[in-house]
């Protein structure tokens, strides 16, 4: 299957001109000056965008079907990580997701490597979380556990 | 001529050498970290400087600053992902050599043209500080908006193959810029009910999120054996002896753009508010512009990276400029040295060389010093790094560099809505990556989008002052405006023009 | 595996229990490192200030403080979270008047309420001053008012940020001497320099600290404060030539609401302390910083005074 990039790529454009402009709120003249122009430029070239895939597509391959169970998997869990680190704890959040993310990537999984990759995750964040909160100074944040 | 032998004596001392070696391969970690930036390196230093004479403190600043900016290159070139925003341009041809399995190449590339970059700009900060920043100064508002459209019609050249969505891109990075405070008016703008937005969409975050993650879930695609069987697939890796001999050879292959690109980055640098963020770019577009064959340019042409590298070496040193002879913080990491010099009791400005004609002088000479230990060390630091990477089975990679991206994107402001931007931008960065949008020009605008309001505002507001009614008339009438602008046009139609003189030619 | 899963836990559980014991523990305040926030860019004021506290802090609370960086939205990003931070004393964080009165009053998302933010002290303050270029032909501030009365709304003024002191104190004049000046912002005092120094501005209206440090460059012709200045002895006061504000930008220190009186006291003492230190109060007065001092039940007042005074002029700053 190909994909008229042009056409995808225009209404991607194109959502975001409007997103933006329907944001736009009570602003003083120059607070407005700036983006107004910026939206309807943006609207422009995606409108163009798409009268050129009509006239002259651009197609390409499409990626739905390069995105295989690792790299769903992969963009499932960055996910859940940074959505959880804020909740339970950025320590807790990053072994755990980390340990994860090596578990789904692995081809044996067995005792072995699932110790492995535990030890892998709880040192890289510990290394880490003490570098950043001793000598940095950089707070990570808490959550419920730490 | 005495002075500067004593300077050179005084940054010589085994003290000052002894603080040098050592800090340089931390400002390494800390500049090849995505998200850790030079500025922060020097802020987290600065502290420790008041311990020590002003002279060591400041040599020390001016370690961690070169090597900051080294380190940016490691990751630009072996993973797809800038580590400053000074090294955004060396992935366009870094990367790309790393699939070719010439990583070493490109390493000991970088090293060399840094060299050249550093001392250059350093000959720039010493020789011509003081005209330098006469003429920074007769850029204002109208100057400064100018400045960013000359900037943005470099969209061409980092568009990939189409120059429609590179454009698109561009306008977008534009749009993005604007989430936060209006510079002129403090309206809070586009920030969708999020209060953290107020500060503004953090460049470092939507770097790494438009260019790392993408190549991140790229590599979690087929996530058996290590990252070299991955991307030298039938291509054989050269051993690093090979590698320091074609390195020297890539830079030192065209003088010319080893000149034209510490130039580019000493103005840039000298120019408060612009930084190497964007003369790393507009470096890489003139060395492809300048070339008899730019198709080259993307697919791991050396000179690419010869560009970058040295032009963000001479920015360091041009980012000084106005710091030392004017007392004005003109960048970031000026700034927080201006800082440190105040609680010094030394006042930043003409008294530097004046008073304290000796600190001053030896700071200048530290840049070589410190771009001659910076590149020796980070030769060493750069081949360790390969291996590092390189050996480590993916599946350990994948989330490791993910755990880094969260970090760095957090550690830039201590702030955790910027990680979820940066992981979102991923998402968008990988679906545009897709569709045949590079992020060079997104990014672009990102950069160039604040520089553009302000000096658009402002702008007007000081038409307005001058000519009542007729706020825009400034804006042409200005001689280095009009100057600005003859090269912002030539710029934007020299891509149809070489276009035309090819198919001629073919 | 499931052994595994047990000892992790376990040792979770060990660790939770320990933190809730450690934490309701009392004891001396303060037992541990002290987090100064700083809500601006490093290398500016309120950085220089935080830096050169931070040894005699030291000192006089027995523990480190550490300064770390919220910065964004002229401030709002770091108070937003410090109205939300555990009310322990282990966080503190720098703030400003104006800033923390007229966002919430301008702003929708601001984050936080200016009731929310619970002022520990004000310990210095950076007044308004009117300054051009040393080679201007305005040489009084009545040079300048005449001029500007026969060109209006041709001078233009630099200074730092809308809705900062700085813009206030440009409307406060011009509504007090009846001229029309232009109030131009950068973002920061010292992004206005390089602006002023080519000559893109007439003037700058800016903070007494950018005039201490371009003494060479900049001539004051008058300062937004109530008496002369030690450091400035020749500069009039606006109000001794007839203009009648007052006007600069106040620093000072501020916990999450609800923490302890005990805790808030020995904090304010502490910078008390810090600004009586001799060699704290040369440097910073050699800076151009004026040193004030208003404690935990005076700053209310004064917080609550100020945001009285701004309410009356706000609709005068708005931007035409």
């Amino acid at each position: 299957m190909m994909l008229n990039s042009d056409l995808y790529g225009g209404l991607v454009m194109l959502v975001f001109a409007a997103m933006f402009w329907f944001h736009i709120g009570d602003f003083t003249k120059f607070g407005l000056m700036f983006p107004k122009v910026i939206i309807v430029l943006l609207a422009v070239t995606g409108i163009a965008l798409i009268v050129k895939s009509k006239i002259k597509p651009q197609y390409v391959e499409s990626f739905i079907k390069e995105i295989n169970k690792y790299m769903t998997a992969t963009m499932l869990w960055s996910l859940i990580w940074v959505v959880s680190a804020n909740y339970v704890g950025f320590f807790v959040a990053s072994t755990i997701s980390m340990w994860a993310i090596q578990w789904t990537l692995s081809d044996e999984r067995n005792l072995k490597t699932t110790i492995l990759s535990l030890a892998v995750a709880i040192g890289s964040v510990f290394v880490i979380y003490y570098v950043f909160t001793q000598y940095l100074y950089i707070f990570f944040p808490q959550g419920f556990l730490f | 001529m005495g002075i500067f032998l004593d300077a050179f004596i005084n940054v010589l001392a085994f003290k000052n050498l002894a603080a040098m070696t050592l800090l340089i391969p931390l400002g390494m970690m800390a500049g090849a970290l995505p998200g850790f930036t030079a500025t922060m390196a020097v802020a987290i230093l600065v502290p420790f400087t008041f311990a020590m004479d002003p002279v060591m403190g400041l040599i020390c600043v001016s370690a961690v600053y070169c090597s900051a900016i080294y380190g940016g290159a490691f990751p630009a070139i072996l993973i797809n992902t800038p580590g400053t925003p000074s090294s955004i341009a060396t992935c366009f041809d870094g990367y790309p050599m790393t699939l070719q399995g010439r990583a070493q190449e490109a390493l000991f590339t970088i090293a060399f043209a840094s060299l050249v970059g550093g001392f250059i700009g350093t000959i720039g900060l010493i020789a011509f500080s003081l005209p330098l920043a006469k003429i920074a100064l007769k850029f204002g508002p109208p100057e400064y908006f100018w400045v960013s459209i000359f900037g943005l019609t470099i969209i061409a050249g980092l568009s990939g193959d189409s120059l429609l969505k590179g454009v698109a891109g561009g306008i977008l990075g534009l749009l993005i810029s604007t989430i936060g405070i209006a510079p002129v008016g403090g309206d809070v703008r586009f920030t969708f009910g999020i209060s953290s937005f107020q500060g503004g969409v953090e460049l470092i975050s939507v770097l790494i999120g438009f260019f790392c993650i993408p190549e991140v879930f790229k590599m979690a695609r087929n996530p058996v054996g290590s990252y070299l069987k991955n991307t030298s697939v039938g291509s054989t890796v050269e051993g690093y002896k090979e590698a320091i001999f074609k390195g020297f050879r890539n830079a030192f292959a065209d003088v010319v753009n080893l000149i034209r690109s510490s130039i580019i980055g000493l103005f840039v640098g000298i120019l408060p508010g612009a930084g190497g963020n964007i003369s790393n770019l507009i470096a890489y577009n003139e060395v492809k512009r300048a070339s008899k064959n730019p198709e080259s340019f993307g697919k791991g042409n050396p000179q690419g990276i010869v560009a970058t590298e040295t032009a963000d070496k001479a920015t360091i040193m041009g980012s000084f400029v106005p710091l030392l002879t004017l007392g004005v913080p003109g960048s970031p990491v000026a700034a927080v040295v201006y800082g440190a010099l105040m609680i010094q009791g030394l006042n930043p400005g003409p008294e530097l060389f004046t008073k304290h004609a000796e600190i001053t002088y030896t700071f200048m000479t530290s840049f070589f010093v410190a771009t001659a230990l910076t590149v020796l060390i980070g030769m060493f630091a750069g081949v360790l790094f390969y291996q590092i990477i390189m050996r480590l089975p993916i599946r350990v990679l994948v989330p490791g560099i993910l755990l880094l991206t969260i970090v760095g994107s957090y550690a830039v402001r201590n702030n955790f809505m910027d990680v979820i931007f940066m992981l979102g931008s991923g998402y968008l960065g990988y679906v545009l990556g897709k569709l045949g949008f590079s992020p060079g020009p997104v990014v672009l605008g990102l950069v160039l989008g604040p520089i553009a309001e302000k000096g658009l505002v402002q702008g007007y507001l000081m038409g307005n002052s001058i000519s009542p009614g007729m706020p825009w008339v400034i804006f042409f009438t200005r001689p280095i405006s009009i100057v600005l602008i003859v090269i912002s046009l030539i710029s934007a139609l020299w891509p149809f023009y070489s276009a035309r003189r090819r198919r001629r030619a073919a | 595996m499931r052994r595994l899963v047990i000892s992790l836990t376990s040792i979770l559980v060990i660790l939770a229990i320990f933190g809730t014991f450690s934490g309701t523990a009392k004891a001396a305040y303060p037992e541990r490192p002290i987090t100064y926030v700083i809500a601006f860019n490093p290398g500016g004021e309120s950085d220089i200030t935080a830096r050169a506290q931070q040894p005699h802090l030291e000192k006089i609370l027995g523990t480190q403080v550490i300064i770390t960086y919220k910065i964004g939205g002229g401030g709002a990003v770091g108070w937003s979270e410090i109205v939300r931070a555990k009310p322990d004393g282990y966080t503190i964080c720098g703030h400003n008047i104006p800033h923390i009165i007229l966002q919430p009053l301008q702003r929708k998302d601001t984050g936080y309420k200016t009731s929310d933010i619970n002022t520990v002290c004000w310990f210095e303050a950076t007044p308004n001053m009117l300054v051009v270029p040393v080679d201007s032909k305005f040489k009084t501030l009545d040079d300048f008012v005449k001029y500007a009365k026969e060109h209006p709304g041709q001078i233009t003024l630099g200074g730092s940020g809308s809705y900062s002191a700085n813009h206030l104190g440009t409307v406060e004049f011009n509504e007090a001497a009846g001229i029309d000046t232009v109030y131009i912002p950068f973002t920061g005092s010292g992004d206005a320099v390089p602006a002023f120094l080519g000559g893109h501005v007439t003037g700058l209206m800016t903070y007494t600290t950018m005039a201490a440090n371009y003494k060479d460059q900049m001539r004051p012709l008058a300062v937004a404060t109530e008496e002369r200045l030690s450091l400035f002895p020749d500069v009039p006061t606006f109000k001794e030539l007839g203009y009648d504000f007052v006007e600069g930008a106040y620093r000072g220190i501020c916990v999450p609401p609800k923490t302890p009186d005990e805790i808030v006291n020995k904090l304010a003492d502490a910078f008390k302390q810090v600004n009586e230190t001799p060699e704290y109060k040369e440097m910073m007065e050699s800076m151009g910083f004026q040193m004030v001092f208003y404690g935990p039940e005076e700053s209310k007042k004064f917080v609550e005074e100020r945001t009285e005074y701004y309410k009356r002029i706000l609709d005068k700053l708005e931007m035409k």
